[in-house]
């Protein structure tokens, strides 16, 4: 720990005013990056059913996409300063952060889709994985975190019905063949990254029961080990390693006390609520302290599915799926119903993003509070929230719209509504342009993400950054 | 050789020499030395002048082909030359070298050659290529392996081998979890067979396989997550709650106050250990759960938190992740072990199924289990029916490898073996069908790849059930399953399979479909069905180079090397060019070498596009592009569909059509009456599927599969019983399964 009690002081100073004081010391993911260099961080939030076009639009700058999946023939790179435009009113909870706000408009995504959802393809800008098959490469969040040493590589935390405790997403993936996998539960994911510190009585004795398994692993599989020949012992050995470390792991946050301490959350009723929204607003709170207590520098959250009902925001029982098919303004699907009180598809979509950028803001604030270098812990982060599939919900993918919040330290410009040239046109950009945009922001030389397009024409340059998002 | 030579020596010298001086000594040692080295010199000479008869006419001094000379060479392998030496191995044991133009080396030299090379390149600090690995399978001599003249002993070394994901998964349905667990034991990558014994459980894994333990300790004390219904009538887990436990003693151990007795402790840890590992524990055992995990546990954390803390342990256990195979049995004069009864309870059950089946345990325990006699009678026995009560649970998300791959009911396997199947989906590989990726542009919705799959899983359980000439079938048949998914629907048309109009169908659908003839002359078995076709193909095209390696390695039991590194494999980009003339740019020598093992096998298959259509034309446009299938000459070039296309007229009208050329050539099979010229398809598979090297390749790789590892040659015997109880019982599967079963390779330890 190179970080000066004095500095902390000051940090515990600067934010004592702050009703989420306590984790101020926002020090431990500078401890854990061993270059010495300020940590970045990378949070993406994913949700389903396709974002409109119009769903991010800016204020006054309408005229230039439509709501469904415009195509618009799109010739030439446009972008905007924000500070002359409102944020939209799904975006609005950001309007605090908009000089930090990137919105990205005229993407493609084409090597990925598939039919209600890219699935690996979303982050990995590959060919969508269909029906559970394996991913074929790494995604985005997962090549990233190969690059941190935090006790947690990835953080994944994803919205499910209650139930499991852990699930594969199918979004996140660490390399070809190599899911992610995603909290589902809250208290399960507080037990694993707060565990170490929690002082709830019943918490604490299952924290020790799971170092007491650990141990009585590690002594039975000795034991078994010694009866067996040797070839056999090595292959025990390679399990026995594996134990070794999850118990090195514990010992290793055991070590963080303080500063998990400090990070740790309040146990709220949301941790073990059986509302939804309730449930990913603890998800959130998670990111955000694992974030501050250094526990990892990559946040994947899976905002919702098509299956998921959304309890907690007024949309009766609803599945995503069916909210998705209230298509207003263009036929098929349920043809533009309605919710009893004449609420349409566009207001419910406003709602729910809404509800999620309420979390991402308040992300924003907690981080923001925190100083680190000459700044705070909300410029070394990026966060970006989008679909798993394209425009749309029955999407083809060939526009992507996202939106970002932060600068990666200033790796990435902010401020700015960036609308590249649409799928064909030259110059045109694909969602692999801006993930080469967060490589290249984290220190990784990649020039290439992901599968090509391979139906764009040879002429378009599939490689390199998203120039226009860079600073 | 003197390296090794010395340790000897020294030995002999310091015991019998031990009282003479220094000097005689040295003196006796360098005359040694010398002697040694005089028979290295005269040792590497011989192989020398092998390499110089055989090789100097192409590889000699002046001008030597790719640039390698022999007549150059240094006679001590661990010197300057040692790559060429490597290279000299690499080339000999493949059989890449001499050429079959070039007359090839006499067996017994060249044994003796590489007999000294392996010792001299080892000596040399080369490491020979690892027997072991599945990719090394075919390394073993094919025809020392079936010729007879090694007799054994044939066994397995004693071995611990982590369970399959799929029994993974089918505990997880057992004890009825509601949501199926999520599988950390992935297996290898693509190259050939999944499940080598080899393989253990990894870091990454044990993580998510402790959080699987927990939610699977939460089901069996307390059931699965409660459905209730929801306002709208939909079904809805219930949050928190959970119903219908099975396990009672459990459940109330969770709930029971005050401290627990030593009886109701000794309780809970023996019905554990029946239930999770079949068996009750020892006094040991019971002694250590009991006082060293659960007494200290509940004192700290509760009855709740102990008994899960408990369960998670006893499902982490070796013995409960890891299938053990250590011969615990009698013991043979020759120090081979039997498999306990025990052991091969649940060997024999694994073959078939993913689970223990009970009635070969209770053989077990009832002492008949003990001889070939009582293995062939259960193995028989399980081979024709199977325990319906403990069945794999029905449901796409069983089968392992994707949705809608699998055969969601059990019953159409009649006797419910998911193994056998899963053999052939690995061997063949056609389930890779959907993960080659096909734009939608390119065929207008025309390919379905998973029923394409779920049509060749089909064609596969047909000829298991007939059980006759089983490869056979498999190779040469044109009888498929075509659109097997629909259930009881008429067989509207199907394109790929060239099935262009209406097809009535012979059957009522669904589990009682026959299979249907198709066009004549156009398949011959599973390396014609369009499943293995897509799978076998490229993006936009078809990939000869794959098809014909699969045949090399797979049917005629060969070896191509990986692609050498800094080789940019690029075909020519020329439109105008079909893929077959492309391909000329590998006839040049440094490329021929390997290529001549898969492109002349690969091409008869261009008679098929890469989505696995029939062709004896390809359509060019009219600036003489060649378009890589029909499908894409209608849907992407017209921008029409298939059917608007036929109502605005024939295709010829805009395309202009060439002749495929469909010629090919098996060759360096080890068979001569295999090798020659083909021309097709049909040809081809005919003749290979006549071979007894096809069939005997075939052996081994079920060999593998079972067995989870590569044949050496002690189980020459075990292979020659396979093979001979296969043709003899005119080409059952269950025969040679049986063969298998019962050999020394599978019950013997060592």
């Amino acid at each position: 720990m190179e970080h000066p009690l004095s500095r902390r002081k000051a940090l515990h100073n600067a934010c004592a005013g702050l009703a989420v004081a306590p984790f101020l010391q926002g020090i431990a993911a500078r401890a854990a990056d061993q270059s010495g260099r300020t940590p970045k961080r990378f949070v993406f939030v994913v949700r389903a059913n396709g974002i409109l076009p119009t769903e991010l639009q800016p204020q006054g700058l309408e005229s230039l996409v439509r709501p469904r999946g415009a195509r618009l023939s799109q010739k030439k790179l446009i972008t905007a300063p924000l500070k002359d435009h409102s944020l939209s009113r799904g975006l609005a909870p950001l309007e605090p952060w908009r000089h930090q706000v990137t919105v990205l408009q005229g993407l493609s995504g084409r090597m990925a889709n598939e039919s209600h959802g890219a699935g690996y393809g979303a982050l990995g800008a590959c060919r969508g994985a269909k029906g559970g098959a394996p991913p074929t490469t790494p995604t985005v969040d997962g090549l990233l975190s190969r690059s941190f040493n935090t006790p947690f590589a990835h953080l994944g935390l994803a919205m499910e019905e209650i139930g499991p405790q852990v699930v594969y997403t199918g979004l996140f993936a660490a390399a070809a063949k190599k899911p992610l996998p995603c909290y589902a539960d809250p208290m399960t994911a507080y037990q694993d990254l707060f565990g170490s510190v929690v002082t709830d009585r019943q918490l604490k004795a299952a924290a020790a029961v799971d170092r007491n398994v650990l141990d009585f692993m590690v002594s039975d599989i000795n034991r078994f080990r010694a009866t067996l020949p040797g070839v056999e012992k090595e292959k025990l050995e390679h399990y026995l390693e594996g134990f070794r470390s999850l118990k090195a792991q514990g010992e290793k946050l055991r070590a963080m006390k303080k500063q998990l301490t400090a990070a740790a959350p309040d146990l709220t009723d949301d941790f073990r609520s059986d509302v939804e929204i309730e449930r990913l607003k603890a998800h959130f709170q998670l990111a955000t302290s694992a974030l501050i207590g250094g526990l990892t520098q990559v946040v994947s959250i899976r905002a919702d599915h098509l299956g998921l009902r959304l309890t907690g925001l007024g949309l009766g029982s609803k599945t995503v799926h069916q909210i998705g098919h209230m298509i207003e303004g263009e036929k098929g699907g349920s043809g533009g119903e309605k919710f009893d009180n004449g609420m349409g598809e566009f207001a419910t979509r406003e709602r729910i993003m809404n509800f999620h950028m309420q979390q991402i803001a308040s992300m924003a604030k907690q981080l923001e509070a925190v100083p680190e270098e000459d700044g705070t812990m909300l410029d070394n982060t990026v966060i970006l929230y989008l679909s798993d599939h394209g425009e749309k919900h029955h999407s083809n993918c060939f526009e992507w719209p996202m939106v970002a919040l932060g600068t990666a330290g200033g790796a990435l410009k902010a401020g700015q509504y960036i609308h590249v040239p649409g799928w064909g046109e030259d110059r045109h950009n694909t969602i692999a342009h801006a993930y080469v945009s967060l490589l290249q922001a984290a220190g990784i030389e990649q020039d290439q993400f992901g599968q090509p397009d391979l139906t764009l024409p040879s002429s378009i340059d599939q490689t390199g950054p998203l120039s226009a998002w860079m600073s | 050789m003197i390296k090794r030579l010395e340790p000897v020596l020294i030995q002999y010298t310091e015991t019998r020499l031990g009282t003479a001086s220094g000097h005689s000594l040295t003196v006796f040692l360098c005359l040694l030395a010398g002697l040694a080295w005089a028979v290295h010199a005269a040792d590497a000479d011989e192989h020398l002048q092998v390499l110089r008869d055989s090789c100097a006419g192409c590889h000699g001094r002046a001008d030597p082909e790719a640039g390698f000379s022999v007549t150059g060479l240094s006679t001590s392998v661990a010197g300057a030359d040692l790559e060429g030496w490597q290279k000299i191995r690499e080339m000999v044991s493949l059989g890449d070298m001499p050429p079959p133009d070039a007359g090839p080396i006499a067996v017994e030299q060249k044994k003796q050659l590489l007999k000294w090379l392996d010792s001299e390149l080892t000596a040399a600090g080369y490491e020979l290529p690892d027997l072991s690995l599945p990719q090394n399978g075919n390394r073993v001599d094919h025809d020392a392996l079936f010729s007879g003249e090694h007799i054994g002993p044939a066994y397995t070394s004693s071995r611990l081998w982590r369970i399959s994901p799929e029994i993974y998964l089918r505990f997880a349905a057992t004890i009825d979890m509601a949501r199926k667990l999520n599988a950390p034991l992935t297996s290898t990558g693509d190259h050939g067979f999944r499940d080598y014994s080899y393989l253990y459980a990894d870091q990454a894994a044990i993580r998510t396989l402790m959080q699987n333990c927990k939610r699977a300790a939460a089901t069996l004390v307390y059931g699965r997550v409660a459905r209730v219904k929801n306002k709208s009538g939909s079904a809805r887990r219930n949050p928190g709650g959970r119903e219908n436990s099975r396990h009672p003693l459990f459940r109330s151990f969770a709930v029971g106050q005050g401290p627990p007795g030593e009886s109701e402790l000794n309780a809970v840890i023996a019905y554990a250990f029946e239930f999770l590992l079949e068996r009750p524990p020892t006094k040991l055992e019971l002694a250590r759960y009991r006082d060293e995990f659960l007494t200290p546990n509940l004192e700290l954390a509760g009855r709740d938190a102990a008994l899960t803390g408990f369960l998670t342990t006893m499902m982490m256990s070796p013995e409960f992740l890891f299938r053990m195979e250590v011969g615990l049995g009698r013991v043979l004069p020759d120090g081979r072990r039997w498999l306990s009864p025990r052991e091969v309870a649940y060997a024999v059950s694994y073959t078939l199924f993913d689970y223990l089946d009970a009635q070969i345990l209770k053989a077990a325990e009832e002492g008949k289990l003990a001889t070939r006699a009582d293995v062939e009678r259960e193995f028989r026995r399980m081979l024709t029916s199977s325990d319906r009560r403990v069945r794999a649970p029905a449901g796409k998300n069983f089968w392992p490898t994707g949705k809608g791959a699998g055969i969601t009911s059990p019953r159409l396997m009649e006797t419910g073996h998911p193994r056998l199947l899963r053999f052939f989906r690995q061997y063949f590989g056609y389930v890779a069908a959907p993960d080659v990726f096909k734009d939608d542009s390119r065929h207008d919705g025309k390919l379905n790849a998973w029923d394409l799959v779920r049509d060749a899983d089909w064609f596969v359980l047909r000829a298991l059930k007939d059980d006759r000439n089983v490869l056979k079938v498999l190779l040469t048949s044109d009888r498929y399953f075509v659109n097997s998914r629909a259930n009881r629907k008429p067989i509207r048309e199907n394109r790929v399979y060239n099935l262009d109009g209406p097809v009535e169908r012979p059957d009522q659908g669904g589990l009682s479909q026959v299979p249907i003839a198709m066009p004549e002359g156009q398949r011959a078995g599973m390396l014609t069905h369009p499943a293995w076709l897509v799978a076998h193909s490229g993006n936009f095209e078809t990939d000869p180079v794959r098809r014909g390696r699969w045949i090399r390695e797979k049917l005629l039991a060969g070896i191509v090397p990986d692609i050498p590194i800094g080789v940019a494999a690029q075909l020519p980009d020329e439109p105008k060019q079909t893929l077959r003339q492309r391909f000329a740019i590998v006839n040049r020598s440094e490329c021929w070498r390997c290529h001549r093992k898969m492109n002349p096998l690969g091409n008869p298959l261009e008679a098929y596009d890469d989505f696995g259509r029939y062709r004896t034309d390809h359509l060019v446009t009219q600036d003489d592009h060649v378009i890589a299938s029909e499908f894409e000459a209608y849907s992407r070039l017209r921008k029409v569909t298939w059917r608007d296309s036929h109502s605005r007229g024939h295709p010829e009208e805009e395309f202009r059509s060439r002749p495929v050329d469909v010629s090919g050539e098996i060759t360096g099979s080890g068979d001569a009456e295999l090798d020659g010229k083909v021309d097709g398809p049909v040809q081809m598979m005919h003749r290979l599927a006549a071979s007894p090297r096809v069939r005997q390749c075939f052996v081994r790789h079920v060999f593998r599969f079972w067995m989870g590892r590569n044949e050496t040659l002690p189980d020459s015997p075990t292979l020659i019983a396979m093979d001979s109880a296969y043709v003899k019982s005119g080409g059952s599967f269950q025969e040679l399964m049986v063969a298998l079963v019962t050999s020394d390779s599978f019950l013997l330890r060592k």
